[in-house]
């Protein structure tokens, strides 16, 4: 007999000890005190934003919009393995307990973030609408309501085979869950009346979640690929600060960037360049990596003030992206893949280093468009 | 005429307490078709690793071309094509790519690879396939991957580990088709298998490996001269050899 309570209980156990291992290296890396910086800058900016907002700006709508963003964005860990497909399909049916402990899990761990954006948001809805008493307990009580419901029902609706449909009804939960928030942020003002469609449209989905969760079994192989996918995304988090083993490197297709690559002619001895850049510009990490830190650098600086501290900035940046990108030249191939083409590793390394220099190039020549630009 | 692979006299292995394979000796001439043979475990991958410089004999040399891994470490890689048992690619080229860089790397002209390419893709029917990843292929896909890379290159000897399993029957055709093309054109090519029925119709000689060790070695005829079965199949012949122990 197969006890899923424990396989539950060991599965957790796993991924917290995990989560403590990274955490530990994430809290003594120098991001968090990063983190901690853009948060005072944030305050700091906080009063002199909500002040900007014009009077005809519709703040609870606005509101709901981003509340109601979180609060549907339900992703389902479940901490499944590849060899599952294989032992737990046959107890399926037993399942279902195990499941139920995984959303459990989901929601609350989806709702501590849920409480960080509100209380974020808070100072905002304060100053603008002034709530007081019962509404200030809805605020904070309604959204994590909804979250519960959120979790329940993309958990059944999981179970449809087309990936389309589930968006559809990803969608009418957005639909549910904003229009709820948005009536009680703005003391029932929005459409009134829709309250009667809202509960029709309520009451509609839950027969038809009936319906799924009656006419169809789990699907394995989507829960395993939602599960994997996040999984990946906490390892690039922890990546950041250490080197994770167990990373599958995610490989996307990025037709939009991958014209770039094309550019350099076709020549035996560009063979090395082009590998290089292509493997980089579809990596799923470094590459996003790289783009992040352009684009956000490049907004830092429109609002940084001074032409001398926009430089200063950008040197810092040129820096930091400099000393990580050393990282990628030395990146472990993969053993076997190196006798699949007659490039060399000589060959691999200077391919690697013009690449470097390509890239600081790069982000150089952007930091200096956004200069001129902010200057004039 | 030098022989375009000779393996003269090899023990080798993994490690060196326990050798795998001992005392090979063949050879592999221009225009034919060799067919390694032997079950699993007789050593077939073994043998291969030591042509591609992978693993070292420890007794006994291998020379493709006249040339030794050892003697030329950069440019010996280049002089074969080798189409691997398991395939092997970079996740992060589309199929397409993977053939327009295995050209550049080995340093096809632009206009020789733009001929090459359109025939294979469209006999290995993988046209459509030409701008997908090779990670959501099936193992037959990949294997097709392997194949093209190696044949566009058009090198003198081939290396083929298992080449026909996880083919469907027209890519297996499609494969031995050009083989045999590649052979009229002055190609040698070892395979490893153990399909028989298929090596004795396209193979010319055939090297029957058995615990490491080769049992017998030649044309059909010869083979049924030396086993005394005039008119007895590959298979006969073959089990006949490994069975006797």
């Amino acid at each position: 007999m197969m006890n899923v309570d424990l396989l539950f209980r060991e599965r957790l156990r796993r991924f917290s000890k995990e989560v403590v291992l990274y955490g530990q290296y994430m809290a003594n890396g120098g991001v968090l005190m990063v983190a901690v910086f853009l948060t005072g800058l944030l305050a700091y900016y906080y009063p002199s934003l909500v002040q900007a907002i014009p009077v005809w700006f519709p703040v609870p709508v606005a509101l709901s919009f981003v509340i109601a963003l979180f609060v549907t964005k339900s992703p389902h860990r479940t901490f499944l393995l590849e060899a599952d497909l294989l032992f737990l399909t046959p107890a399926e049916a037993k399942m279902d307990r195990y499941f139920r402990k995984t959303q459990i899990y989901n929601f609350v761990v989806q709702s501590i973030g849920l409480f960080l954006v509100l209380l974020l948001l808070m100072p905002l809805y304060k100053a603008t609408m002034g709530p007081a008493g019962a509404q200030l307990w809805l605020y904070w009580g309604v959204p994590f309501i909804l979250k519960g419901w959120n979790v329940y029902s993309s958990w059944i609706t999981m179970r449809l085979p087309d990936k389309n449909q589930y968006a559809l009804y990803t969608l009418v939960r957005f639909g549910i869950t904003f229009y709820l928030l948005a009536w009680m942020l703005s003391e029932g003002q929005l459409l009134p009346y829709g309250v009667f469609i809202w509960m029709g449209l309520l009451i509609w989905f839950h027969i038809r979640l009936q319906r799924i969760s009656k006419g169809h079994a789990y699907q394995w192989y989507r829960l395993l690929e939602v599960e994997n996918g996040l999984r990946l995304r906490f390892y690039q988090i922890a990546n950041q600060f250490r080197d994770v083993p167990s990373l599958q490197q995610r490989v996307k297709s990025r037709k939009w960037l991958i014209w770039t690559a094309r550019l350099i002619p076709y020549r035996k001895a560009n063979a090395g360049r082009i590998l290089f850049l292509k493997s980089f510009l579809r990596s799923g990490d470094l590459a996003g990596m790289y783009i992040r830190i352009v684009v956000i650098s490049s907004l830092l600086m429109l609002i940084l003030p001074g032409v001398l501290v926009k430089a200063a900035f950008a040197l810092l940046i040129l820096f930091l992206s400099a000393i990580q990108l050393k990282g990628i030249g030395s990146q472990v191939r993969h053993q076997s893949r190196s006798s699949l083409l007659p490039i060399d590793e000589q060959q691999q390394k200077s391919a690697a280093l013009w690449g470097r220099r390509v890239l600081l190039v790069v982000q150089a020549t952007v930091h200096i468009l956004v200069v001129l630009f902010a200057v004039s | 005429m030098a022989a375009l692979l000779e393996v003269e006299g090899v023990t080798g292995g993994y490690v060196s307490s326990r050798a795998v394979i001992e005392d090979i000796s063949f050879h592999i001439q221009e225009r034919e078709i060799v067919a390694l043979i032997g079950l699993n475990g007789a050593g077939k991958s073994t043998i291969i690793k030591h042509i591609l410089g992978l693993l070292e004999p420890r007794e006994g040399e291998i020379r493709i071309a006249g040339k030794t891994f050892s003697g030329s470490p950069e440019t010996y890689r280049h002089t074969f094509g080798y189409i691997p048992e398991s395939p092997i690619y970079y996740d992060e080229l589309t199929l397409w790519e993977h053939l327009e860089l295995a050209a550049m790397s080995y340093g096809l002209d632009k206009k020789v690879f733009a001929e090459r390419v359109q025939p294979l893709l469209k006999e290995f029917r993988m046209e459509e396939a030409r701008d997908r990843f090779p990670r959501q292929f099936s193992k037959g896909m990949r294997q097709k991957l392997m194949i093209m890379m190696a044949l566009m290159v058009q090198p003198s000897l081939y290396i083929v580990d298992e080449p026909i399993l996880g083919l469907d029957p027209l890519g297996i055709r499609t494969l031995l088709t050009w083989l045999e093309r590649c052979k009229e054109q002055g190609a040698g090519i070892l395979m490893s298998t153990h399909i028989l029925a298929t090596a004795e119709k396209y193979c010319d000689r055939f090297i029957i490996l058995h615990k490491g060790r080769i049992k017998a070695q030649g044309t059909l005829d010869e083979l049924r001269r030396i086993t005394g079965m005039p008119n007895h199949s590959l298979d006969d012949i073959y089990l006949h050899l490994v069975e006797g122990e």
